[in-house]
This record gives structure tokens, C-alpha cells and sequence, in this order.
């Protein structure tokens, strides 16, 4: 049996898919378009298939999204429908319930919140709205998993009968009087429980069903004219009565079952978006947010649990105890080497940073449940629209900053492709819970623990994709007109600890898990470089670093990285390694230092990398880190959105141009300011800072034309 | 005698990481992500 | 004639009409946004727009510039 679970986004329907499928689920795509198909085996019963249709507010033929969920309703004829809503915000989520209910599918409707419910005061008469609707209604709460039990008896009980409801819902008399017209002339070929639907679809005039019969052509025009007719009478366009009527409808169905309590509107919500999305406080409030959640995760809790697992845990017990145990067994020494200098120094270096990442992600968890988050989006949708993003391209952002790969992925509710485009460009300037690391790293050994560099990096990170988009807004590849914004916004509410913990915690054993495999055998692969080249006698093993692949391998690149003030091979070698996964970087240079330190004996390792950069090539460097090309699964991810090679090579192409130019400028910017060198790099770096103000200040395309139409009107 | 024991426990290791990475590619799994996509679509593609 | 665009922020009105044709008012129905609704205006986003208004019991925020086809009383 076949279930097709629809509703509003935001309507609990993914809490609810989760419910009724627990792990049995599979993700893929719907054929053709970027948008994800998912779909599980029902728990507890054999044979039963759910089917998780896209969140959608109405079934019209404008987005992906609608035309695949029509798509899958009539033509793969689903057993049942569950159409879940939210009680909360009945009268909206029953708009779809009234076009499902036309599809000639057996219906259960789901009224689900129904713990928020009971705290309004709100109350339904379920019984009646049953009635009314003419299926069957059930309350629950997916949350609580409250009366899911009794949702699933019903809903196999409906799809088994195959019981169809009655249509409960009549349109005025002159729009059936068409409707009857349309079904006569045009539709007496379909099934019979799918003609209503496709009447109402031809006298909306819906492009998708026009093309369907457009064979039909002497009766098609007779019937334009009833539906001309009937508009005229209605005063309205054919699209429009429907809606207005649908409406209406619903309107007199929750007169009848829905009793408010009128309770003060003002409800915590909205005390609290008053302070929050303030004119004047919203955007310094974020910024203090985001600037205490940084600091917070990396420079005081996260430092000194990470001092401790680096110093300590790192290097006083586990390297002795695993290098006693060798000795012990009398393992020869370069497995000792490989297995202490290369794996555990690497994989340990990362694995110190673990503290660090949890406390970072627990904030982000907190702030993307409570609902925050989607007020962000609110308000950074007038700065996005300066440069013709919408808000809605901040949400992939948000994503990013635990993993960039679900944060590329989410740009599919993007609809316009150009916009999509631009934001899978730029989705991985945000700095990634991999990252955390690097930048934890080099806050610490180069400067010293200051607690402006982590909340920097994650604004240097936003700065670079509003100024991308800018930029690129400008060009003639990406001008175009602003996508639309519509957006709800769904109240607060406080986040349970359970999903709270759950998020951080499943984020951050990936990432232990991410550092048991890629980043081990990156460690085993760098070791063996580093322990091996071309000396005197030849190709073996070698004691000097220097001299070995991974020095010859580095040193070839780092004429590339010169002028950005980090050109000695250490620093390829790393940038490099962080194209397979940025952790790798610390990864790198945990092993390369290591190395080092055994040669001078003592000195912290990190003391080590922070005496060879300096303040600003320190910050250069982490800046090209964090703005270049993602991980290659990242390169993946976009590759997959994209769908395009060439689209591909250009974004990524792109991120490395630009990190490459602003670590290039604040190198060349910062030894002029700190120390006050001038050289022919400083020239070039000025110039090309000119160029960028310049991309970014300059017309676009449509304002110049808009200026000389201005101006010819005027004369 | 303990080194070759250890060399194929490392080899051995390393073997099951390789497996193990190449299940998840084939089980379209390869996110590298925070969770399983299953639990992902939090934020994969929750808002619209 | 005036717009949602120009309705002042705290103020309740009622569509009178819907200007436009095609996607964008089509998604604009289809929140809700009928001939005859009212709308309480909540809020104005800081920078200017979006807008926030309260239309059927939930929230829905809307660029001024889409707000503009909606003609209110």
C-alpha cells in the first residue's frame, strides 16, 4: 500500500515522516528536477510505503514542487492521502486540504500540534471539521507522538477500503454550472474520480492541464467562453474566483469548529521579535550573537578544554603510552614512526579540536530550533536584495556553518535558477564545523588566543558572499530580475533539550568519525611523504623534512602562495591536504611540526607555527583557507546542484580567485599598516583594491538603463 | 614479530576505512555531513 | 488607490483588489491574500522591507515591492 503524506512546510510533516518511518527511509531525487524524494517503509507493518511529498501551499502549476506533488497524485495514485496541518494555523493549511480533497484520493487529515493547541486555549471540534471536510479527522501530535497510533489505524483502514469521500465542497452556482460543462465536453474519457479536479484545473486555465487537451480544440474555444462568461458574471478572473471561493469555504468550516479563545495577540513571540527584529537593534544584536556564540566555542570554554586535550590528553598521555607499548612489543621503529608521527600526530592534532566543535554546534542547534534563524533570514532579506538574493538564501548559509554540503544541497528551494547559481557558489565561504579547527588553531598559535579572530573568520565569511553577490549581480551572467519573497514566519519556540543535544551531538560524531577515516589515512599518506625523498643516497627514507616528497611537492607550489606571505612549503602542503577535507590542514601541519619538535626537543608545536608566521601572513593564511575551494565532497555536492561542468569549474575557479586576491590584499595591506613595508606587491595590491571597490560600487546593467529611460521620460 | 602483527592491523584498518567509505558512496550516503541524510533534511531542505 | 506597500505599520485593511497576473499572484492568493481579507500590518523589517503582516492567524512576511499589487481599504 501506498501513502502519500502531504501538507504546508512548516506543518510538522517532516517530525511526523520521521514518526511513522524511524530509519527505514531512502533519499533521493524526483526524476528531472533538483528537488529530494523521500520515502520509508511504515514501522511495525510489512509492505507499507510512505511517501513524503515536498512541502507545499496549493497545487499550482508555478513551482517544482506543486506540479511533482500533482504529478505523483494522479498519476501514480497513492492509496491514501494523510494531509497533515497545523492546528495552529488552521485556515491556511486547509487551503491545500481543498484541492487534495479533489484529487478523487482517499483522505485522512492529521491536525497536528495539538500539544501547542491545548496551551492556547484554542479548541476544535474535530468530529465537525470531519463533517464538514467530508473525510476523517484525526488530532496528534507528532512531536509528542500523541494519537499517531489512532492516525495510523485510520489511515490503513481508509486505504484499504479504498472509501472515497464525498465532495463537501460546492462553488457557487454559475462556476459548477461551467465546472458541468467542462466535464461534459472535455473529460468524460478520465476515471471518474479524477474529473472534478481537472474541471476546476481548465477553468483556472492551468497552463500544465491546457496543454493536456489541447487537442480538444473546437471545444476548448466553447468552453472559454462559458468560462468568459462566468467570469464577467463574477466579476473576477477564473483563477482568482477559485481561490477567493476556496476560501470562503474554509472560512465557514472553522465558524463552525474552531472556537478561539481570543487571547491577548501579543503572545512571548512576539514580546520577543520586538526586541530581536527592532528597526534599529536587529542587526547589531546578531552581530553580538554570532560574535558571542565564536568566542564563546573557541577562545574560552572550547580553549580550555582544548588546551587540555592538546597539551595533555595529546601529548602527555596517549603518544607516551601507545610509544611505551610499541617499545614494549618491539615494533620496528619507522611502524613506530608511521603510527606515532604520522597518525597519531595528525588525527590527535584534529581530534584536540573536538571539545571546541561540540560547544559550537549545541549554539547553532539552540539558535536554528528556536526559530531565531528564520527571523535572520527576515532581516538580511533587504540587504540580500541589494544585490538580488532573497532571504532565503541566507538559510544555506546557516546550514553551512556546521557542514557546507547540506548548506550547497539546500539551495534547491531556490527557485530561480540564477539566484540558486550564485548561492551555491558562495555557500561555502561560511566557515564549516571542519574548519573550526584550522581557525581555532591559528587563533591560538599565532595570535596568541585573541578573541576577535574565530568571529572574524565567520564574518569575513559573510562579508565575501554579500560582496560575491554584489559583484556578480552586476555581471551580465547573474543581472536579472529579484526572485519574489514570500516568506512565514513561524513563531518561537523554546527547543527541547533531547533535539538540541541530538543535533550537536550527531554533527560532532561525524566528525570524530570523519577524522577515524578520511583523516587517517590522509595522515598515513602525509607520513609517508614526509618521511621519504630524494637525498644524497638516493630515494629512502630521510631525517631532514626538508628534503623530503612532500617538501619537493610543497616547495613547487609555494611560489604560488609567495606573495600572500605564507611561501614556504609547509603551508602548500597543507592547503593542499585541505582540499580532501579541511581538517586536514591542522592534520598537515600537526605532522609537520611534530616532526620539527622532536628535532628541537620540547618546544610546543604549535609555539613552533606561530614563530614562523607572523600576525599578518598568519591571517592571510587563514583567510585563503577558509574562502578557497571546499573539500572535494563539498566540489561534489556542487557539482551534483550545478549539473553543469562548467558551471562547476567556474565557482570553484571563483572561490579560489577571490581568496586568493583578499588574502593576496590583506597581506600585502597589513605589513604596509604594521610594519610598514612598501614593495611593488603593495602597488599591485592597492590597484586591485581599487578594481574590487569599483565591482562593487559601480551600475549595474538594468540601473543604467533604467537612469537613461529615466532620463527620456524626463525630457 | 610484533611489527608484522601490527602492519597488518594497520593494513587491516585501513582496508575496513576504504570499505567502509565506498558502502557509503554506494548507499548514496557519502555526505559527510552532519548526520544521516535521514535525520539531515532539517535543514536540507526544510524551509520554503 | 492605495497599496499594502503604503499602509502604515499597527494599521488593519482589507483587500480590495489584487493587481498582476501570473506566479507571483498567484502565490499571493495562494497564502490567503483573498478579495475581502483583512490584514493587520504588523511590523517593517529594519532595513526597510520586508513586511510583516498578520492575514488568517499566522505571520506572513512580503517585500514591499510584491505588496505593492495589493489594493487595500
Amino acid at each position: 500500500m501506498k501513502i502519500a503524506l502531504a501538507g504546508n512546510p512548516n506543518s510538522g510533516k517532516t517530525t511526523l515522516f520521521n514518526v511513522l518511518t524511524g530509519s527505514n527511509q531512502f533519499v533521493g531525487n524526483w526524476p528531472g528536477v533538483t528537488v529530494e524524494k523521500k520515502e520509508g517503509k511504515l514501522k511495525g507493518h510489512k509492505g507499507i510505503s510512505v511517501i513524503d511529498l515536498p512541502g507545499i501551499y496549493s497545487l499550482s502549476p508555478y513551482t517544482p514542487e506543486e506540479v511533482i506533488t500533482r504529478k505523483f497524485l494522479l498519476e501514480e495514485q497513492p492509496d491514501v492521502i494523510l494531509n497533515i496541518v497545523d492546528g495552529t494555523n488552521l485556515e491556511r493549511n486547509l487551503y491545500l486540504t481543498t484541492q487534495l480533497l479533489e484529487l478523487g484520493i482517499p483522505l485522512v487529515l492529521a491536525v497536528n500540534m495539538g500539544d501547542v493547541l491545548a496551551k492556547s486555549g484554542d479548541n476544535i471540534d474535530y468530529a465537525k471539521l470531519g463533517k464538514a471536510l467530508g473525510c476523517q479527522v484525526v488530532a496528534i501530535s507528532a512531536l509528542k507522538g500523541t494519537g499517531i497510533k489512532e492516525m495510523v489505524d485510520e489511515v490503513l483502514a481508509v486505504g484499504r477500503e479504498n472509501k472515497l469521500h464525498s465532495i463537501m465542497h460546492k462553488y457557487s452556482g454559475s462556476v459548477e454550472h461551467t465546472l458541468a460543462h467542462i466535464e461534459e465536453a472535455l473529460l468524460h474519457d478520465l476515471p471518474l474520480n479524477q474529473q472534478r479536479w481537472y474541471a476546476i484545473k481548465i477553468f483556472e486555465q492551468d497552463e500544465l492541464v491546457m496543454q493536456k487537451f489541447q487537442a480538444f480544440g473546437a471545444e476548448l474555444e466553447h468552453i472559454k467562453k462559458d468560462i468568459a462568461e462566468c467570469e464577467k458574471e463574477m466579476d473576477d478572473d477564473a483563477e482568482s474566483i477559485i481561490i477567493a471561493e476556496r476560501y470562503s469555504f474554509i472560512e465557514k468550516v472553522i465558524k463552525d469548529c474552531l472556537r478561539r479563545t481570543g487571547k491577548s495577540k501579543m503572545s512571548t513571540s512576539d514580546k520577543i521579535d520586538r526586541i530581536v527584529t527592532n528597526r534599529f537593534l536587529a542587526l547589531p544584536i546578531f552581530a553580538v550573537i554570532m560574535t558571542a556564540v565564536y568566542y564563546i566555542s573557541v577562545t574560552t570554554v572550547g580553549t580550555w578544554v582544548t588546551d587540555w586535550t592538546n597539551d595533555v590528553l595529546f601529548e602527555e598521555i596517549i603518544p607516551p603510552a601507545i610509544e611505551s607499548f610499541l617499545v614494549a612489543v618491539g615494533c620496528a621503529p619507522l611502524l613506530q614512526s608511521l603510527i606515532l608521527d604520522g597518525i597519531v600526530a595528525g588525527v590527535g592534532a584534529v581530534l584536540g579540536f573536538v571539545p571546541q566543535i561540540l560547544v559550537l554546534f549545541i549554539f547553532l542547534a539552540f539558535l536554528e530550533s528556536c526559530g531565531y534563524m528564520a527571523r535572520i533570514a527576515f532581516i538580511m532579506d533587504r540587504i540580500f536584495r541589494r544585490f538580488g538574493l532573497s532571504g532565503k538564501s541566507f538559510i544555506p548559509m546557516l546550514i553551512g556553518t556546521g557542514c557546507g554540503i547540506p548548506g550547497i544541497m539546500a539551495s534547491r528551494t531556490i527557485e530561480n535558477t540564477r539566484d540558486r547559481r550564485m548561492t551555491i557558489m558562495t555557500t561555502t565561504f561560511i566557515p564549516c564545523g571542519a574548519k573550526l579547527p584550522f581557525i581555532a588553531l591559528m587563533a591560538g598559535a599565532v595570535f596568541g588566543g585573541a578573541w576577535w579572530v574565530a568571529p572574524s573568520a565567520y564574518f569575513m565569511g559573510i562579508a565575501a558572499i554579500i560582496c560575491s553577490g554584489i559583484i556578480l549581480k552586476k555581471t551580465k551572467m547573474f543581472a536579472g530580475e529579484v526572485a519574489p519573497f514570500v516568506m512565514e514566519l513561524p513563531a518561537y519556540h523554546w527547543p527541547t533539550v533531547g533535539n538540541v543535544l541530538r543535533s550537536m551531538w550527531e554533527r560532532g560524531w561525524s566528525f570524530i568519525k570523519k577524522a577515524g577515516t578520511i583523516i587517517l589515512l590522509s595522515t598515513i599518506v602525509i607520513w609517508f611523504l614526509s618521511g621519504f625523498g630524494f637525498t644524497d643516497q638516493g630515494f629512502g627514507v630521510t631525517d631532514d623534512i626538508n628534503q623530503s616528497l612532500l617538501a619537493a611537492v610543497g616547495s613547487a607550489f609555494a611560489v604560488i602562495f609567495a606573495p600572500l606571505g605564507w611561501g614556504s612549503w609547509e603551508y602548500s602542503v597543507a592547503t593542499i591536504g585541505g582540499l580532501v577535507a579541511k581538517e586536514n590542514i591542522v592534520a598537515t601541519l600537526g605532522i609537520i611540526f611534530g616532526f620539527a619538535e622532536v628535532a628541537e626537543d620540547g618546544v610546543e608545536i604549535w609555539g613552533l607555527l606561530g614563530a614562523q608566521l607572523t600576525v599578518v601572513s598568519g591571517y592571510s593564511f587563514l583567510i585563503f583557507n577558509l574562502l578557497c575551494a571546499p573539500c572535494f565532497a563539498a566540489m561534489g555536492a556542487i557539482r551534483r546542484e550545478m549539473n553543469n561542468g562548467k558551471w562547476t569549474a567556474f565557482a570553484i575557479g571563483y572561490q579560489c580567485a577571490f581568496a586568493y586576491f583578499v588574502a593576496f590584499t590583506i597581506n600585502q595591506l597589513g605589513n604596509l599598516f604594521l610594519f610598514g613595508t612598501f614593495g611593488i606587491g603593495t602597488v599591485i595590491a592597492l590597484i586591485a583594491l581599487v578594481g574590487f571597490v569599483y565591482l562593487l560600487v559601480r551600475k549595474s546593467p538594468e540601473e543604467k538603463l533604467e537612469k537613461t529611460a529615466a532620463k527620456l521620460i524626463a525630457e | 614479530m610484533a611489527t608484522v602483527l601490527i602492519s597488518l592491523g594497520l593494513i587491516a584498518v585501513v582496508a575496513l576505512i576504504v570499505r567502509s567509505m565506498y558502502n557509503d558512496k554506494k548507499n548514496g550516503k557519502s555526505c559527510h555531513c552532519g548526520a544521516n541524510c535521514g535525520a539531515c533534511t532539517k535543514g536540507c531542505h526544510s524551509q520554503k | 488607490m492605495v497599496t499594502l506597500k503604503e499602509a502604515k505599520v499597527g494599521s488593519t485593511v482589507r483587500i480590495d483588489k489584487i493587481n498582476g497576473s501570473g506566479a507571483v499572484k498567484r502565490r499571493i492568493m495562494d497564502m490567503g491574500l483573498t478579495k475581502g481579507t483583512d490584514i493587520f500590518i504588523r511590523k517593517v523589517a529594519p532595513l526597510g522591507d520586508p513586511v510583516e503582516i498578520t492575514v488568517r492567524g499566522y505571520e506572513l512576511s512580503l517585500r514591499k515591492a510584491d505588496a505593492e499589487i495589493i489594493v487595500v481599504v
